[in-house]
């Protein structure tokens, strides 16, 4: 190879065609020239088990660490995934409680304001308030609407249906919920449930990740919406809205489920207690 | 041989003392165990060409780590470091490939 080429590729030419250290070649007409004495050999044999000794420590560490990595991965997941249920069961527990406390309070309330005619005046007033923001739980006729994920492709090997792809359009989305209680709502219900989440009025349904939540509570698929109303006229509204016949579309398209039923009885639990912090009412009285 | 016995031995000290590695030193390690196989596999290959050297190896090992480390510590401070390391281990990794190739040819004539 003439100088020029050689120096022009040099680099890339010696990475892929000389593999070997160069030096080796070198020690060896170093060591024809002057033959290394006993003690030499003697050190280099030491110091050549000394490097070997910690090049295996190295590979051995390298991999423990590599193969404690995965798995640690796996322990936060699963810690987490603890974490949330404990949570979860905490705000449950927190929930029934408070559901406990607000009963004994009512019934405190009512004994308070018995016997006098202004006392269940009020009391009449509060029972209407308390039913019309939803504080209470209620019962009565309405529709049970039923709302899931469409299952995704079957496992070739297991048969198994997974559930939806995150991105599929067979997963049921939070704006899907949403739309569904604003049509129930426009149908003449009175009071909505999501999955046993009472919608008050400042209820939200919104998305975090993959999951929906309904007030900050998780909820999962099949979604069960419950609307109390008069349920002939509701679902003949229903059926007809928009909404309802995307659905029917979807459930072809994408294989979503959903089904709407009309129950006799059906109760809604009392929602979480709105705190108005800043909000005064402008009537003067309350 | 003493080599083999040396490295089982710095393999069991290894998975028994499971040494904790300073977190400052973590990112060096894979880069540090590519450069130590490219000195084993440079150094078996002399072996088997009957080259080898104690002190090239030694030297090559060290050189080899130290060198590496140093390239990934720079590219970390210049914000360059995960492509450093890819040019690092593209090099000693087309090294590693041509001289278990050469060994290959040596065992098996192949």
């Amino acid at each position: 190879m003439e100088p020029q080429r050689r120096a022009a590729s040099g680099l890339l030419t010696e990475i892929l065609e000389q593999h070997l250290d160069p030096a080796y070649e070198v020690a060896v007409r170093r060591r024809e020239s002057d033959p290394p004495s006993p003690r030499e050999l003697r050190v280099g044999a030491l110091a050549r088990s000394l490097v070997v000794l910690v090049i295996g420590a190295l590979l051995s560490t390298a991999f423990t660490r590599a193969s404690a990595e995965a798995p640690e991965v796996a322990r936060t997941r699963t810690a987490l995934a603890a974490d949330a249920r404990e949570q979860a069961a905490l705000t449950d527990s927190l929930h029934r409680q408070a559901v406990l406390l607000r009963d004994r309070l009512s019934a405190e309330r009512a004994s308070a304001l018995a016997g006098s005619a202004a006392g269940d005046q009020a009391q009449a007033r509060l029972a209407r308030l308390e039913v019309a923001t939803g504080l209470v739980p209620l019962g009565g006729p309405g529709l049970v609407v039923t709302v899931g994920d469409a299952n995704g492709p079957p496992d070739p090997v297991t048969g198994d249906a997974p559930p939806s792809a995150p991105n599929d359009g067979g997963k049921v989305r939070d704006r899907d919920i949403a739309q569904i209680v604003n049509a129930l709502w426009a149908s003449g219900a009175e009071a909505i449930s999501v999955d046993g989440q009472r919608l008050s009025p400042t209820s939200t349904i919104r998305a975090a990740g993959e999951a929906i939540l309904v007030d900050f509570r998780p909820v999962s698929s099949p979604y069960e919406v419950r609307a109390i109303g008069h349920a002939s006229r509701m679902q003949a509204i229903f059926a007809d809205s928009a909404v309802a016949r995307a659905f029917a579309t979807f459930v072809q398209l994408y294989g979503i489920r959903f089904t709407v039923q009309r129950a006799s009885t059906i109760t809604v639990p009392g929602a979480a207690a709105t705190r108005l912090r800043f909000a005064v009412s402008q009537n003067g009285s309350r | 041989m003493i080599a083999a016995a040396a490295l089982i031995l710095g393999l069991v000290i290894g998975l028994v003392l499971q040494p904790t590695v300073p977190l400052a030193l973590q990112p060096y390690l894979p880069i540090a165990v590519v450069a130590a196989l490219d000195a084993v596999f440079g150094g078996l290959r002399a072996n088997l060409d009957g080259i080898f050297d104690d002190r090239v190896f030694v030297i090559s090992f060290v050189s080899n780590v130290l060198v590496a480390a140093m390239i990934v510590f720079l590219g970390d401070q210049l914000g360059v470091g995960g492509q450093l390391s890819t040019g690092v281990v593209v090099v000693l990794g087309i090294r590693i490939f041509g001289n278990v190739a050469a060994i290959r040819r040596h065992l098996f004539r192949a």
